[in-house]
């Protein structure tokens, strides 16, 4: 094969020198290599997550304290050749060429091979070896490989990829210090840069170039390895099983719904306690607020102080630079927010920001959940072969196996699923099922779907039960519909045949799943500090202002009435905006308090039953007893007196909350997922049409029929 | 030399001749090691398939493997074991 590969004996670098203080060091590899696992030991679970403008991959990187001080370690995505074919692969391609933005080209790049399958992993060694960086490989998973009995020459083996070669093992640590001290070396240039000039095939090599990176990597490893020939077959032995078309989705199935099982039953105890830190802090707030007179200096003084710390809290977690205008916002708020009446104030913090965000971070608990088995899964080697069983049925709408798994997350919370699609490597196929998630039942519809099945068939628990399996199918067949529609229309493009690497399974490792649950609990909770926060504000100033010329004075308005606080809201620009919309939503069979609900649960699906115990004037500290709700829902009138929840009612409510985007939350992590609030806005907005349109069907069906 | 695609192909090992197709799809196959000169073993048919490529289990939908022509003449077994396994102990299979 020599006449296929030449000797490039291009000129070596000169030795260069790099304080090793600040720099940049790349962990390279194929998936399943165990790269993420090595950069968790080296980095701890002290890992930062950064988003770069324009690009929607997060890359994680680290501080890592070599002998002759700190480097910056960044997590390059994994991938199996420099010739990109999706999102992440193209951020490792820049990376390394020096293109992502305030990223520099890599100091030292460390090629992350696997011990346990070395020959494979030798492709991409070859094309990052010829961009002639400074590199080591760490052979990882030695210990592994030492078990099966597989032999490697490292010194050999360091010759012919004349590069420096470690073994070692994430898993155990052992190699890293030896690691950590050959890139300290290379970095500070004590280390010979050894010419590079491995048999590369980039030129002049006639055909296919990967096929002449094969033929190397085949003579490389087995003039350097012996593997035994019983290699692999505790793998094809589960896999002989685990694979298979119907046992597969059988298990698939059993698997996900012990998670499932898992996640409702564990999220309860720690949301729970969420709520009740939540309610705690609403109530503390209200004692610390003083009832009487206060003096108006002290107060603006200390209301000043204390909402440009929040401001200033909100924009270091968002990331948000202080610009002259972003300062400026930032103090214009917090002097109205301290202009604010006592009374007002306290409603704001109460209600809005805590209540706001309580009522999002109630699902944190479930989606760390999710996120530490799916990592678990996806470590073990599993989630490979739930792709694989699930291609073929997913291949009806168009979308790939791997987005079942975001599919089923959705079903526990929309934001999730969105922040799991990431694993499609498709971008088309990924931005479908990021747009048709929020259709899946998530548990924020729960609350609403109780109401609405108390409200229908209270005297029949058999019909209630069938609400919710009807709302449950009638969110799938919308989504898998809505997908297939996309695939066909604005986001049509050559359907991608699969081709996945089954990797051998192996023991999760707790570790990678803990710092997958900090990753994304942050993200989801960065969220809830900014976008969420300032969502809840404004639907906040919306149902309390303008306030009744009328309204009572601080000292009465403490003990508020349920029919006070209904007329306040009726009087509010929620309470007119319901009215305005009205001759819109009639046809719906929504009258306007119902109109009132929808708008103020935009941010969150559940508010819909506090909004409506405010607004059909019972209080808001009665939602909680859904008999005294539901008894007042059913008294409610039309003008002409006829009752406002009819069975069509009650039927167009639900269809209409099972598919309207009642989640801007969700509409967030959208818009940061595909990286542009356009794909977040058409989301809103066909679910939105969608939701009208099957609403009025079932309303003007049923009424038709006599309901 | 008689030449088939794999989606026709029964078990066995095979010598991966070509990829007819062109463009993201076949960049996905090659890298994979599904790329002429190599050996591929049909673990399991059906759609999609299971390989045993360069020592690592590979699934493929049945689209993609009728763009991949092997050698109909299936390799002996005793070499496929060796050459699954990436343990070719420098023989030279030429």
């Amino acid at each position: 094969m020599t006449e296929i590969c030449h000797e490039s004996n291009a000129s070596v670098p000169p030795p260069h020198a790099v304080n090793p203080d600040g720099a940049t060091v790349a962990l390279v590899g194929n998936p399943n290599t165990g790269k993420t696992t090595l950069f968790n030991k080296l980095t701890g679970l002290r890992a930062k997550t950064a988003n770069f403008p324009g690009i929607t991959v997060d890359l994680r990187s680290g501080r890592v304290k070599l002998p002759s001080g700190y480097v910056k370690v960044v997590d390059l995505p994994g991938l199996y050749s420099l010739q990109a074919v999706s999102p992440e692969e193209q951020v490792t391609v820049n990376a390394l060429a020096g293109d992502l933005a305030e990223n520099p080209v890599p100091d030292v790049v460390v090629l992350v091979l696997d011990a346990t399958n070395l020959e494979r992993n030798l492709v991409l060694a070859s094309e990052v070896l010829d961009l002639r960086l400074p590199t080591v490989v760490a052979l990882n998973q030695s210990d592994a490989a030492r078990v099966a009995d597989i032999r490697i020459d490292v010194s050999q083996l360091s010759d012919e990829l004349k590069c420096q070669v470690v073994p070692v093992s994430a898993r155990t640590g052992e190699g890293l210090d030896s690691l950590r001290l050959i890139v300290d070396e290379t970095l500070s240039g004590k280390l010979p840069i050894l010419a590079q000039d491995h048999q590369s095939c980039t030129v002049g090599c006639t055909g296919c170039t990967f096929a002449a990176r094969f033929d190397w990597a085949e003579r490389v490893s087995s003039d350097n390895i012996q593997v035994p020939p019983t290699q692999g077959r505790r793998t094809d032995a589960i896999d002989r099983v685990l694979t298979k078309p119907v046992v597969g989705v059988a298990a698939f199935m059993s698997i996900m719904l012990v998670v499932f099982y898992l996640i409702f039953s564990l999220a309860n105890i720690p949301m729970d306690m969420v709520d009740g830190a939540f309610g705690t802090m609403g109530a503390s707030a209200e004692r610390l607020i003083p009832k009487g007179p206060v003096h108006a200096g002290l107060w603006f003084g200390t209301v000043f102080c204390l909402s440009i710390s929040l401001l200033a809290a909100g924009y270091a977690a968002a990331g948000i630079s202080y610009s002259r205008r972003n300062s400026v916002t930032a103090i214009a708020i917090a002097i109205a927010v301290s202009l604010l009446p006592v009374e007002d104030f306290r409603s704001l913090l109460v209600d809005g920001v805590i209540g706001g965000v309580g009522g999002v971070i109630i699902f944190l608990p479930q989606i760390c959940i999710l996120f530490f088995f799916i990592s678990l899964l996806e470590d073990s080697g599993y989630m490979a072969r739930a792709a694989f069983v699930m291609e073929r049925l997913m291949q009806f709408v168009g979308l790939p196996g791997k987005a079942f798994v975001p599919m089923l997350s959705a079903h526990a919370c929309a934001i999730p699923g969105i922040m799991a699609a990431r694993v499609i490597e498709n971008w088309r196929d990924r931005l479908v099922t990021i747009l048709v998630l929020p259709l899946l039942t998530c548990s924020a519809r729960l609350p609403v779907y109780t109401m609405i099945a108390a409200l229908l068939f209270s005297d029949s628990p058999f019909n209630a039960a069938m609400v919710f399996v009807g709302a449950y199918v009638l969110g799938i067949a919308a989504a898998l519909l809505s997908a297939w529609c996309l695939k066909k229309t604005i986001l049509r493009g050559v359907p991608i045949p699969l081709v996945i690497e089954l990797p051998s399974y192996r023991i999760p490792s707790v570790r990678n799943a803990l710092a997958t649950v900090i990753d994304r609990g942050t993200v989801f909770v960065r969220q809830a500090g900014t976008v969420i926060l300032m969502i809840s504000v404004v639907l906040w100033a919306l149902a309390t202002y303008p306030k009744r010329p009328d309204s009572p004075t601080a000292d009465a308005a403490l003990e508020q009435s349920a029919a006070e606080e209904e007329e306040a809201l009726a009087y509010s620009f929620a309470g007119r905006a319901g009215r305005l919309v009205e001759p819109i939503f009639r046809p719906l069979g929504f009258d306007w308090k119902i109109n009132v609900g929808v708008l103020t649960s935009f941010a969150a699906r559940e508010v819909v039953v506090s909004t409506f115990a405010i607004v059909y004037g019972i209080g808001e500290d009665s939602a909680e007893h859904e008999a005294t709700l539901v008894e007042t829902l059913r008294r409610q009138t039309r003008p002409d007196g006829s009752p406002v929840f009819t069975k069509a009612t009650g039927f167009s409510l639900l269809v209409f909350f099972v598919l309207a985007m009642q989640c801007l939350p969700t509409q967030a992590v959208t818009k940061r997922e595909t990286g542009s609030w356009k794909w977040a806005v058409f989301q809103l907005v066909y679910m939105s049409a969608m939701a009208y349109v099957a609403a009025l069907v079932t309303f003007q069906s049923c009424t038709a029929l006599g309901f | 030399m008689s030449q088939i695609t794999l989606s026709h192909a029964g078990p066995g090992t095979f010598r991966c001749i070509e990829i007819t197709g062109e463009g993201e799809p076949a960049i996905r196959l090659k890298r994979m090691g599904i790329c002429s000169g190599r050996h591929i073993t049909i673990v399991q048919s059906g759609d999609p398939m299971i390989l045993r490529v360069v020592g690592a289990r590979i699934g493929l939908s049945r689209e993609l493997a009728a763009t991949v022509i092997v050698d109909s003449n299936g390799v002996n077994t005793d070499h496929v074991a060796s050459a699954a396994n990436a343990s070719c102990n420098g023989e030279n299979r030429d």
